[in-house]
C-alpha cells in the first residue's frame, strides 16, 4: 500500500528542507510531487535525487481549478507505480481544504491501494503571527493538518513558542504539534491520529494567486552585488528564491519576508542562474525588480512572467 | 546603415545617416495586395504577402507586423464586429454588466485567438527582412483594453469606482506583459503599446490610474532588451508630460498634436517622437505632392534628432500607394523633391456643406466628429457614449456621426471650426473635445440644453 503525505506551510516555512531531510533518511520507493506558483520550479530542482520519481506541477496551486485536473492525473500516475510513499509538497500559498475530497475521488480510479495519511503543516516560528494575519491560506493549512511542525524554534524564545502553540491549538485542537529547527525531525516518530475526512472548498482560485516573476541571469555575477539588489527590493516580495552562479560556484538564495539566507550550493539542479520572485504587491513588482536590476546588474538579466 | 540600425540608433539618441521612416500599414497592407481587412488580419500567408508588398513599395526602416488593437480583447471574450476596410471593432464587452475582473486563466497563451497566425507571421518576417528592418510588435495598451472589457461604463467607474479601475488596469497590465513575452519571443525589435484612449482622460486620472501600469510595462520591455514606443491618438497634448514620465523609448502621436511643440517636451525627457502625418486629409484624400509638401515643411521646421517620420496612426485602408511613396521620397530625397515642388500649390478642393439652423432646433442634436468610430478606439467609445444617450432619450434627441474619412465631413469640420477629433457638439456648440463624458454628465448636459 502507498502512504500519501501532504506537506503544507507558508512561503519560507521550511517545507523543502524538511522534505529533503526526510528523503535523506531510510525510506525506499518514494515519489515526490512538488507544486509551485511560478512557471519555474526551484524546489523540485533542489529535491532532485537519483532513482526517485519526481513530478513538478508549476504555475498555480494544485488545489485550484487551474491545475487541479493535472494534479489528480499526476497523483494517480504516481500511485499506479506501486510506491511505498508519496510526498506532496504544496506551494506556500496553497489552501488544502479540498485535499480529502481529491483523495476520495482518486480512490475509485487507481489500481493500487493507498492511504492518505494526512497533512503535515510547517510553521515559520519567526514570522507566524504576521503571516496568519495576512494570509487566509495559513489558517486553512493548519485547520486541515494532522501534524503541525513549528520550525525555526532556534530563532524564537519559549514565550513566543507558547503563543504559537496556543494559536495553533485554537485553530486545530486535534493536530499533534512538534517543534524543530532547520527542518530536522524524525519523520517516523510523527503520530497522525486524526483521519482526514472533512473538506470544504479551497480559497485558491486563479485570480488570487500571487504574481510571480522569473529572472534569468545571462552571465555569472558577483553574489554580493546580487544580494545588494535583493536587499533593496525584498520588502515587496513574499519570497525570493533561486540559484545564482554556475558549476562549482553556485549559491542558493532564499528570502522570506525580510530575512535573506544565502548558502553555497553543490547539489543537483536544473534551475541554475534562475531566481523566482513571488510578489506581495501584484504585477507592479516588476518595476521594482527592473529599477534595482538596472542599478546593480544592468543588461545581465532577463525577466519572464 | 540599415533601416533597423537607423531606428535603433534614433531610439538610443545616436546619430543616423538619414531620418527613419515607419509606415504604419496595418489593413492598408492588405489593400496593396487586394485583400480585405478581415483577410489580412486573419490569414498568415495573406498578411505576410501584404507586409512584403509594404516592404517592397515603401522601403521602410521599421514596420508593424499587425495593427489590430482587438487581438487581446478577442482572446478575453469580447465580441468583435469585422469589416472589409477597417480593423474589427469591439461590440460586446464581457464586464459591461458587472464590475468584474476576467479570470487569469484567460491570460494570452501562444495558442489563443489569432496569436498562432500572428506569431507565425512575425517569425517569418523576422527571417525574411528582420536583419535590416526593425519590426514593431503592437500590443493593446491597458487602458484601451480595460475599455474593451468594460465598455463605456469605465468612464463612469473612473469617477465612482476608482478601486475597480485600478484592479482592472492591473489585470490588463498582466495581459500586456504576457503579450510582450510572446512578441519578443517571436523576434520583435520594438514593442509599441498602443493606447488611443489615454488622450480621453485627464492627466490627473492618467497619473492616478494609468501611470503604474505603463511604467511597469515599459520597465518590462526594457528588461527584455528591446525598445518601446507609446502610441496615442487624439489630442494628447496635455497628456504628453505624464506619458513621458512612464519612460518609453519613444512616443508616437497623431495629427491632433502639434509635433513641433510636442518635440520640445519629448526632447526635454530625451524621448524620441514620431507620427503626426495626417491620415485622412493628407494621406487618404491628398495628392502625392500634398504629401511630399507636408513632409518637406515638417522637416524644415523641426529638429532632426530623436525623430521618426510616420503616419499619425494606422493608415486608412484605401490610402493611394503613391502618397506613402511620396512621403518616403520626401524623407530620403529631400532636396530633389523640394525642387519638384517649387511651383506646386497644395490642392484645395471646395466641397460645399450646409449646416442646420442650430438656434431653432426643436430637440437636442448631438453631433459626434470622429476619425472613424469603426477604426479609432477613442472614437468608438466617444460614439458609444452618444449611442448610449440615444438609447436613453430615444426620439427626444438626434444623434449623428461625421467621419473624417469622408470629404464632406472634412468640409463640415472646417465650417464648424472643429479642431480636435473626436469631439461632441450639441446644437452646434462644442461640449467635449478628446474627453469621453460619463453617462451622468452627458445626460445632465442634454437636459440643460436650451431649445426654442
Amino acid at each position: 500500500m502507498t502512504r500519501i503525505f501532504l506537506i503544507t506551510g507558508f512561503l519560507g516555512s521550511g517545507k523543502t528542507s524538511f522534505l529533503k531531510n526526510v528523503l535523506g533518511g531510510s525510506l525506499e520507493k518514494v515519489g515526490v510531487l512538488v507544486n509551485e506558483f511560478g512557471k519555474i520550479s526551484i524546489d523540485g530542482s533542489l529535491l532532485l535525487q537519483e532513482q526517485m520519481d519526481l513530478i513538478e506541477l508549476n504555475n498555480g496551486s494544485i488545489f485550484c481549478s487551474c491545475i487541479k485536473e493535472h494534479f489528480i492525473k499526476s497523483l494517480k500516475d504516481l500511485i499506479n507505480k506501486k510506491l511505498n510513499y508519496i510526498f506532496i509538497e504544496s506551494s506556500g500559498l496553497a489552501d488544502p481544504s479540498n485535499m480529502a475530497q481529491i483523495t476520495e475521488l482518486i480512490s475509485t480510479q487507481v489500481f493500487y491501494p493507498f492511504e492518505y495519511v494526512g497533512s503535515i503543516c510547517l510553521i515559520d516560528g519567526l514570522y507566524f503571527e504576521q503571516e496568519l494575519n495576512k494570509m487566509v491560506s495559513v489558517e486553512r493549512q493548519i485547520k486541515y493538518s494532522q501534524v503541525v511542525l513549528i520550525n525555526k524554534t532556534d530563532l524564537i524564545d519559549a514565550i513566543q513558542l507558547q503563543k504559537i502553540i496556543k494559536k495553533v491549538t485554537m485553530i486545530n485542537p486535534e493536530a499533534n504539534i512538534y517543534n524543530m529547527s532547520f527542518g530536522i525531525i524524525d519523520f517516523q516518530s510523527l503520530v497522525f491520529n486524526q483521519s482526514p475526512k472533512i473538506y470544504q472548498n479551497t480559497t485558491n482560485i486563479e485570480n488570487n494567486r500571487p504574481y510571480v516573476i522569473v529572472m534569468r541571469l545571462k552571465t555569472e555575477i558577483k553574489i554580493d552585488i546580487f544580494l545588494e539588489m535583493i536587499h533593496q527590493i525584498k520588502e515587496h516580495f513574499h519570497r525570493i528564491k533561486g540559484i545564482v552562479g554556475k558549476d562549482e560556484n553556485r549559491f542558493k538564495i532564499d528570502t522570506v519576508q525580510q530575512k535573506v539566507d544565502i548558502n553555497t550550493y553543490s547539489g543537483i539542479s536544473t534551475a541554475e542562474q534562475t531566481v523566482v520572485f513571488i510578489s506581495a504587491i501584484g504585477v507592479h513588482a516588476v518595476s521594482y525588480i527592473v529599477n534595482a536590476a538596472n542599478e546593480w546588474i544592468p543588461d545581465l538579466y532577463e525577466l519572464e512572467t | 546603415m540599415t533601416g533597423k540600425e537607423r531606428i535603433i540608433n534614433t531610439l538610443e539618441h545616436k546619430s543616423t545617416d538619414k531620418l527613419p521612416w515607419v509606415p504604419f500599414a496595418g489593413i492598408h497592407a492588405g489593400a496593396l495586395k487586394g485583400y480585405t481587412a478581415t483577410e489580412v488580419l486573419q490569414d498568415s500567408s495573406k498578411l505576410f504577402a501584404s507586409l512584403m508588398e509594404v516592404h517592397k513599395l515603401y522601403q521602410p526602416d521599421g514596420m508593424p507586423v499587425i495593427f489590430d488593437l482587438q487581438v487581446e480583447a478577442e482572446i478575453l471574450g469580447c465580441e468583435l464586429a469585422w469589416a472589409t476596410d477597417a480593423p474589427p471593432s469591439v461590440k460586446g464587452h464581457p464586464c459591461s454588466e458587472e464590475a468584474t475582473i476576467p479570470c487569469r486563466c484567460l491570460l494570452p497563451k501562444e495558442t489563443d485567438g489569432r496569436l498562432p497566425m500572428i506569431l507565425e507571421t512575425m517569425k517569418k518576417m523576422k527571417e525574411t527582412v528582420g536583419e535590416t528592418t526593425a519590426l514593431y510588435g503592437l500590443i493593446c495598451g491597458p487602458f484601451t483594453l480595460a475599455s474593451h472589457l468594460r465598455g463605456n461604463n469605465l468612464f463612469m467607474d473612473i469617477i465612482l469606482n476608482e478601486r475597480y479601475v485600478k484592479e482592472l488596469m492591473d489585470f490588463c497590465t498582466e495581459v500586456a506583459l504576457k503579450m510582450i513575452d510572446l512578441y519578443v519571443g517571436a523576434g520583435m525589435d520594438i514593442i509599441a503599446v498602443v493606447d488611443p484612449l489615454v488622450s480621453q482622460i485627464s492627466p490627473d486620472h492618467f497619473t492616478s490610474m494609468c501611470n503604474d501600469s505603463f511604467s511597469t510595462i515599459f520597465n518590462y520591455i526594457h528588461s527584455k532588451g528591446v525598445k518601446s514606443s507609446f502610441f496615442v491618438c487624439g489630442n494628447a497634448t496635455r497628456q504628453l508630460e505624464v506619458m513621458c514620465n512612464t519612460k518609453p523609448d519613444s512616443i508616437s502621436i497623431d495629427e491632433n498634436v502639434n509635433i513641433i511643440e510636442a518635440k520640445k517636451l519629448t526632447d526635454d525627457h530625451n524621448i524620441t517622437i514620431g507620427g503626426n502625418i495626417p491620415l485622412t486629409t493628407l494621406m487618404l484624400h491628398g495628392t502625392q505632392q500634398d504629401n511630399m509638401l507636408y513632409v518637406i515643411n515638417l522637416l524644415d521646421q523641426i529638429s532632426h534628432n530623436n525623430l521618426i517620420i510616420a503616419p499619425g496612426c494606422d493608415m486608412p485602408y484605401a490610402v493611394p500607394f503613391e502618397n506613402a511613396i511620396g512621403v518616403q521620397q520626401a524623407i530620403r530625397e529631400t532636396e530633389t523633391v523640394r525642387g519638384i515642388l517649387t511651383n506646386y500649390k497644395a490642392s484645395k478642393e471646395v466641397v460645399d456643406v450646409s449646416l442646420p439652423d442650430y438656434d431653432n432646433l426643436l430637440k437636442p442634436f448631438v453631433e459626434v466628429f470622429t476619425l472613424d468610430s469603426a477604426t479609432c478606439a477613442a472614437c468608438t467609445y466617444m460614439m458609444g457614449a452618444a449611442n448610449e444617450m440615444k438609447a436613453y432619450f430615444g426620439n427626444a434627441i438626434n444623434v449623428n456621426e461625421y467621419k473624417y474619412t469622408e470629404k464632406i465631413n472634412i468640409a463640415r469640420c472646417k465650417k464648424m471650426g472643429v479642431t480636435n477629433l473626436p469631439s461632441i457638439y450639441i446644437n452646434g456648440k462644442l461640449k467635449w473635445s478628446s474627453l469621453i463624458p460619463s453617462k451622468e454628465e452627458f445626460i445632465k448636459v442634454i437636459l440643460d440644453t436650451k431649445l426654442v
